[in-house]
């Protein structure tokens, strides 16, 4: 979700193009199975507004915009995910100093 | 007429709604959504939604969006009011009404040309309990008709074969008659329950008062065209009455 609403963080964008941009990042393959309602529950929520343009050559494309609620989520995951991945990583490599010290 | 000509023709509307995408799964898609009672402008942007992404990454609908079915549930859109039980029976009234007034209008039509009133008897009673205890239970199971189909047709016809068997066992009883009425009146007010029947086939086939089309997002809903076929179908019960009406008095 915290990827997802990042990756909407430079403007309006479409499905394929978030998935190949997490792709992009190395943040693995998304399939569109896992995506769509994912996007569809962000609507839901208002965190995102969707609509239809029309395409060039090919079928038109559904644009995703972070709507205020949305941008005032993603600050939030992104203070949450530095807490925890600043958790983590000071669990991780301070794990065999603290376990030497307990040990001793 | 060939097999590809005729495989076209059953995904004709998979086909224009998402061309890139495979029919079979959009065909899958589409009857999951409207089994669960999702409204058509939902499930064209649903189904848009997969052609796009089918076109921009090349990939088979199966592959990146896995089972069509799993698929359409986790998507969990809003189901519609008009797409219920409420919605199926407002759709089925005219036709309901037609028929209900082929019947009276035949029945009684006889029955004013033999001299004889109207009768409504235990046996007619119990076959139209059946036939609708049938079709009702036919809308809130549809799901499972499909996918059982020899079934359906044996418990259909187990159903009105015993509501037909029954028919006939309560009409030889001299007690049948449950409403004896004149004849005529009965007549007139078939036939204008047919005209009412008739005219709201039409004005549903004209300006789509009961359907749900599937709409694709960018394309105005102001393309609609009139349903020319619908509107000659709503003619088939009235003609059907007139044709059956007409057979006792030439053979008399």
């Amino acid at each position: 979700m915290l990827c997802t609403l990042s990756s909407l963080q430079d403007g309006p964008t479409y499905g394929y193009d978030i998935a190949a941009h997490l792709a992009r990042a190395q943040l693995g393959t998304v399939k569109g199975g896992t995506l769509y309602p994912l996007l569809n529950r962000l609507e839901a929520q208002g965190l995102v507004h969707a609509e239809w343009r029309a395409g060039s050559g090919g079928p038109g494309r559904k644009y995703y915009e972070l709507t205020v609620a949305g941008l005032t989520e993603l600050d939030r995951l992104r203070d949450a995910w530095r807490q925890h991945s600043s958790n983590v990583t000071d669990f991780v490599y301070r794990l065999p100093h603290t376990t030497q010290e307990t040990s001793s | 007429m060939t097999k590809a000509t005729k495989g076209s023709q059953k995904f004709a509307l998979e086909q224009e709604l998402a061309p890139n995408t495979d029919p079979h799964w959009a065909e899958e898609f589409i009857l999951t959504l409207r089994l669960d009672g999702v409204s058509g402008t939902h499930i064209g942007d649903a189904l848009a939604v997969v052609d796009s992404h089918c076109a921009d990454s090349a990939e088979h609908p199966q592959e990146t969006f896995g089972s069509a079915r799993t698929y359409a549930r986790s998507l969990e859109l809003p189901t519609d009011p008009d797409q219920g039980l409420k919605g199926v029976l407002t759709a089925l009234a005219p036709t309901g009404v037609q028929l209900a007034g082929m019947a009276l209008t035949l029945t009684s039509w006889t029955a004013h040309l033999e001299g004889n009133p109207f009768t409504l008897g235990w046996g007619a009673l119990l076959v139209s309990v059946c036939f609708l205890t049938t079709v009702s239970a036919g809308y809130r199971y549809l799901g499972w008709i499909l996918k059982h189909p020899w079934l359906t047709g044996a418990l259909f016809s187990l159903t009105l074969g015993i509501g037909v068997v029954g028919s006939l066992w309560l009409d030889a009883r001299e007690t049948s008659a449950l409403i004896t009425l004149p004849a005529l009146p009965c007549t007139i007010v078939g036939v204008a329950m047919l005209i009412i029947g008739t005219t709201l086939e039409v004005l549903d086939a004209r300006i789509g008062t009961t359907e749900n089309p599937i709409v694709q997002p960018l394309v105005s809903a102001e393309r609609r065209t009139v349903d020319w076929r619908a509107v000659a179908r709503a003619f088939l019960v009235p003609v059907g009455t007139i044709v059956l009406a007409i057979v006792p008095v030439l053979m008399s």
